[in-house]
């Protein structure tokens, strides 16, 4: 069993809204989706299925290739537990991701790659994916080697220019920068990412290439609990490897209660990212390179419109009155340090930019792309 | 598979219902009734709750003032600790068939009549 969380019903309301909504499966689960689906008004025309011929749900099973016939706006839902295979079809007929189809689990499937999809990064324990950026572990537009302003992003998923399905602010940056010269931008914000690893990924990836200015746009990993300096999913990884080490090794058989990588002190979350910013400012102002940290802002500390409400009811956000807190105090600790700025106020009267709990869409991507442009090269803020 | 709880055999495929409120808890709600295919026709926000959420899952969310014309024969669940009292609002502007959600209604605790 798998859930279908709020979020997905949400986007699958969304992206079927005046569109001819069809089926793509024909099984238990197809026919639990039909029930789901006239319960939230939404009739499905018919079935489609690589095995024509059946009936579900008293729906009509047509062959897949039945889809090229059709003249209106459609949109095929897959209800199938082999969705790659059924998405590799989709597209044979040349249908177009999240226009003309999805799967019932609408909302993470945005997300263009996920954690899972990482490469394994030894030191920080997982980075952008390989097969992406190969093994740099750091998204490049532009040319680094030639261009005559460097700059450099850190972060963590909000920043992520391999994480998402449209534009992320970094690449829109980017696109603005062009237009004023001749800039490279170098990404090495990735999900999961808070300041520790920014502060890790600064001296191994970023300082080497020599940039010019290092922005770190982040705050919110901090605010959901952090391990300083090891990210849970290193954890992840360590508990996995140990499935094959039980009984040798240097482990001596069980990872409990032995890992290492904990502080041997207690560090609040707003300390941490603040001593990590004021530590990677330090490096970098010491090798004549320009720091600007700033501090994000997310539908937890954002003034929130209705649609953020909505949203904000999806996201089922825990622990907000301790979230609430830690921007409250860390806004406070900011306001006299000259090189981080409070974001968090950015997305204030835009409502509907949020994809979740803090991940922005290209609309919302676009804002602090060209707030940060401002502060960087415009001397607002 | 047999589940642990089933919805009030008063709602069925046929009924519709209209969720009292537009917090976590009406979430819950709504999810419950959606995992039985009963069909939520609004969401209506408390009388004191100043919401400005428009809707949830393409439900308009009415305000306390039009729930009486808009709920009709539907029902009209209500949950948490003030049930009772919110019950007796909800009468008072004639609306009918209010049911009370009676499961895990705190998030930290379970919800019993103290009456």
């Amino acid at each position: 069993m798998k859930w279908l969380r709020d979020r997905d019903v949400y986007y699958i309301l969304k992206d079927v809204a005046g569109k001819k909504v069809i089926l793509y499966g024909s099984g238990i689960f197809a026919s639990e989706m039909i029930l789901l689906l006239r319960t939230l008004d939404v009739d499905v025309a018919y079935c489609v299925d690589d095995a024509p011929g059946d009936i579900c749900c008293s729906l009509q099973v047509r062959d897949t290739y039945a889809l090229l016939a059709e003249q209106e706006p459609i949109y095929v839902l897959i209800a199938k537990k082999d969705c790659a295979r059924a998405v590799k079809k989709l597209k044979e007929i040349a249908l177009v991701p999240f226009r003309d189809y999805g799967t019932v689990y609408m909302a993470g499937a945005r997300f263009k790659n996920t954690v899972s999809e990482a490469s394994f990064d030894v030191v920080l324990g997982h980075s952008c994916p390989y097969r992406e950026v190969g093994a740099e572990g750091v998204k490049i537009f532009g040319n680094w080697e030639t261009a005559a302003v460097k700059i450099a992003i850190l972060g963590g998923s909000t920043s992520d220019p391999c994480l998402y399905g449209w534009k992320s602010w970094g690449e829109i940056f980017y696109d603005r920068c062009l237009l004023g010269g001749d800039t490279a931008v170098v990404i090495g914000a990735v999900a999961g990412y808070s300041s520790s690893q920014e502060l890790i990924k600064m001296i191994r990836d970023i300082l080497p290439r020599n940039p010019d200015i290092i922005i770190s746009y982040s705050g919110d990993n901090e605010s959901r609990g952090f391990t300083p300096y090891v990210t849970s999913y290193q954890y992840e990884l360590f508990a996995y490897l140990d499935c094959d080490r039980k009984g040798g090794g240097i482990y001596n058989g069980g990872m409990q209660g032995i890992v290492t990588g904990k502080l041997p002190f207690t560090m609040q979350a707003d300390e941490n990212w603040l001593r990590n910013q004021c530590i990677m400012h330090a490096v970098a102002t010491g090798l004549g390179i320009r720091h600007v940290a700033f501090l994000q802002s997310n539908l937890v500390c954002k003034k929130r419109g209705a649609k953020d409400e909505e949203m904000f009811l999806y996201c089922g956000c825990d622990n907000i009155e301790a979230r609430w807190a830690y921007y409250d105090t860390l806004r406070d600790k900011i306001k006299g340090v000259d090189y981080i700025i409070d974001a968090t106020e950015w997305l204030d009267d835009a409502d509907g930019v949020l994809f979740d709990h803090a991940h922005a869409l290209e609309e919302g991507n676009r804002i602090i792309a060209n707030r940060i442009y401002d502060v960087i090269f415009g001397g607002n803020d | 598979m047999e589940y642990l709880f089933t919805i009030n055999p008063i709602l069925n495929e046929n009924s519709s219902a209209v969720i009292y409120g537009c917090g976590q808890d009406s979430m819950r709600i709504f999810r419950a009734l959606l995992q039985q295919h009963i069909r939520v026709s609004y969401f209506c926000a408390r009388r004191a709750q100043g919401t400005h959420i428009k809707e949830i899952f393409g439900r308009r969310v009415l305000d306390f003032e039009e729930l009486a014309e808009k709920a009709g024969s539907a029902h009209v669940i209500i949950s948490g600790k003030n049930a009772p009292k919110d019950a007796e609002e909800l009468k008072a502007i004639g609306v009918k068939n209010i049911i009370v959600e009676n499961i895990t209604s705190d998030a930290a605790g379970i919800l019993i009549d103290d009456e």
